[in-house]
């Protein structure tokens, strides 16, 4: 499910520690006499952040929560109780029932299951977009760099969520389609921070020596660019996802997202906000639900963004 | 060389404003494309739940509407009458022109955008400033924590939030803004929108006047006895608005003209609304309305960006143009 896999991180980062024109981080470079490798440096930097350690495991509650939905709710959450419309938290519904006396805590443990599909997605996909077109650009420049660049400055020209809604009305509503429409935008600044990287790499002396050894473009890029760029990589992705978990949010607030039975914490946030006087608790529990996963999604990507680059901690 | 480098700006920033032009053709075609290909008259009332009318009918509704022409004759009547300040009647509400339905609620929206943007901006880089002179106390530490906050809550969980607190428990403000003539209702409708920037702009003001005062100038600045006054002000402000500055040209295109996600929660009588009734009414001169405003918004806001650059940061008047350097 992992975005990128792990063998290669470790093996590109140690092969980029172990060339003295890369090494990149300057505050920690005086060999330790333990020698740790570069990702342990990271984790031991990161398990410092207290901070980061806490939202890391809100964040790997949430996905237990939403991979272990069925146990967890077993309810469901589409099983309307007419007995018990709009209640209040209580040991049978822990937080409350809806308007259509559903529980709400089913729907949210759903909601998250939603919620992670399309952050995980989308991210996944504008990867796969991204990194390759902004190494391409930033490596090749000329005309190709052109070309993909007009591309990306048209499509940022659009107001993001106009343009995303506009897409859900053509390709109609559902998970998969929220995935693709939100990707078709996610990938525009990964190309960028991509290719702004790869250009100042470019006139550096492992890359021209490659290049005068006469190795082929694709061996650079994917050997000695794409490891360098792999931490701004992995910071970007980790703000993208709780961007396109916030995206989902708005799609299925405005009821351009998810299908509706499917339970939405954008969505639950729209339907239930009308009787916000009578029961409140109907729109607070999504959107706490929201904002705590937006919160501890920043905060574990700040906490790493540090871990992997220590000049821009503060 | 001075005069070379001002002139060499100058067009640069030209070449920018007319590269407005071609971007603006591409993502109106690119929503015109779109539009019709989502299947469907917009003036078939069984698309919305209602008794479906005969084809021949609808056939002459769509044509009193200029529907019947080709695709590229509507397009370019379009462009025609965007260029004569004529943005079509509505489909959706009918009898009034499309005009008539932004100069009521356009006005709102911006007045909401901007309020929150000078909020954001008034607010976040003092608090951004006064977090770096004193860094790592508790200051500090609350405006980092408040700035994540702002920056990992979206707006509509804040708009939940402020409404429970300020109109449910305390009853300070009103809930919803539908009488909007009462400055009270803007009250809770622009901190909603504006929270999220202003966390944005402390946090990039205090990265940036921390990374300034780290800087080799401020040491010689101290060294000759200047006042920490002075050097903060004097010196290290100007150059860590820089990032700020490149953030705010974004941040202006997409509060500027309101969030029709607070709106909608507020009940503010903004265009916002008509963001998603457009769409699933088919309103097509209404959405082309909407792109065409936001996307110059958004481009102005850019090309603001590169204009305040160049005036803060001297070194980007020569190298502004695009290529490699």
């Amino acid at each position: 499910m992992s975005s990128i896999e792990p063998t290669a991180q470790l093996g590109g980062i140690e092969r980029v520690a172990s060339n003295p024109h890369t090494t990149r981080s300057s505050g920690d470079t005086h060999h330790h006499p333990a020698a740790r490798s570069i990702w342990g440096d990271v984790w031991h930097r990161l398990r410092a952040n207290r901070l980061a350690i806490v939202s890391a495991i809100f964040v790997l509650l949430i996905i237990v929560l939403a991979l272990a939905a069925p146990l967890v709710a077993p309810r469901g959450y589409t099983f309307q109780d007419y007995k018990n419309l709009r209640a209040g938290p209580s040991a049978q519904f822990w937080l409350g029932t809806d308007t259509a006396g559903r529980d709400l805590w089913a729907r949210i443990v759903y909601g998250g299951q939603v919620s992670l599909t399309v952050g995980i997605g989308v991210q996944l996909i504008a990867v796969l977009i991204g990194v390759p077109l902004g190494l391409l650009a930033g490596f090749r420049g000329g005309r190709v760099d052109m070309l993909i660049m007009r591309v990306v400055d048209t499509l940022y020209a659009f107001p993001t969520l106009l343009f995303a809604i506009l897409l859900m009305s053509w390709l109609g509503q559902g998970v998969l389609n929220i995935v693709i429409a939100l990707s078709l935008i996610g990938w525009l600044p990964l190309c960028q921070l991509v290719r702004a990287q790869v250009i100042s790499l470019r006139e550096r002396e492992f890359v021209q020596a490659a290049r005068a050894l006469g190795v082929p473009d694709l061996q650079i890029m994917w050997r000695h660019l794409l490891p360098n760029i792999l931490s701004t990589i992995i910071t970007a992705v980790s703000f993208g996802i709780p961007q396109a978990i916030l995206s989902e949010a708005a799609l299925s607030f405005i009821g351009v997202g998810i299908n509706p039975p499917l339970p939405s914490w954008g969505s639950m946030v729209s339907d239930n906000i009308l009787y916000i006087r009578s029961a409140w608790h109907l729109a607070l529990f999504p959107a706490l639900a929201l904002g705590l996963t937006m919160l501890a999604f920043t905060a574990f990507g700040d906490g790493l963004r540090d871990a992997l680059d220590p000049r821009s901690a503060r | 060389m001075k005069r070379n480098g001002s002139y060499e700006r100058k067009r640069y920033l030209l070449r920018r404003a007319l590269g407005i032009i071609p971007t603006m053709i591409v993502i109106t075609l690119i929503t015109f494309a779109a539009m019709h290909a989502i299947p469907g008259s917009p003036f078939d009332p069984a698309a919305m739940g209602g008794n479906s009318l005969p084809p021949e009918v609808i056939a002459q509704i769509e044509a009193r509407y200029g529907l019947d022409k080709s695709l590229p004759e509507q397009y370019l009547r379009f462009v025609g009458n965007l260029l004569h300040g004529d943005l079509g009647e509505s489909f959706a509400y009918k009898s009034r022109t499309v005009n008539e339905l932004l100069s009521d609620t356009f006005p709102v929206s911006l007045q909401l955008g901007l309020m929150a943007f000078v909020f954001a901006l008034g607010l976040g880089v003092p608090l951004g400033v006064i977090a770096a002179a004193r860094h790592n106390s508790l200051l500090d530490r609350l405006v980092s924590l408040l700035s994540m906050l702002g920056i990992a809550l979206p707006n509509f969980v804040i708009s939940v939030i402020l409404i429970l607190i300020f109109a449910l428990l305390l009853r300070l403000l009103p809930a919803a803004s539908v009488h909007w003539e009462q400055p009270q209702t803007w009250i809770l409708p622009t901190i909603a929108l504006g929270l999220g920037p202003l966390a944005i702009f402390a946090r990039y003001t205090r990265a940036g006047m921390l990374d300034e005062l780290a800087g080799d100038y401020v040491r010689t600045a101290r060294a000759k006895g200047l006042s920490e006054r002075a050097i903060l002000y004097g010196h290290v402000l100007k150059a860590a608005l820089l990032p700020v500055v490149t953030v705010a040209g974004p941040i202006l295109a997409a509060v500027g003209t309101g969030s029709f996600l607070v709106e909608t929660i507020f009940s503010v009588p903004g265009m916002g609304r008509f963001f998603v009734t457009s769409i699933f009414s088919k309103d097509y001169p209404v959405i082309m309305a909407l792109v065409v405003i936001y996307g110059s918004f958004l481009a102005l806001a850019n090309l603001a960006v590169d204009v305040c650059y160049g005036w803060l940061d001297p070194r980007t008047r020569v190298a502004g143009s695009s290529g490699q350097g």
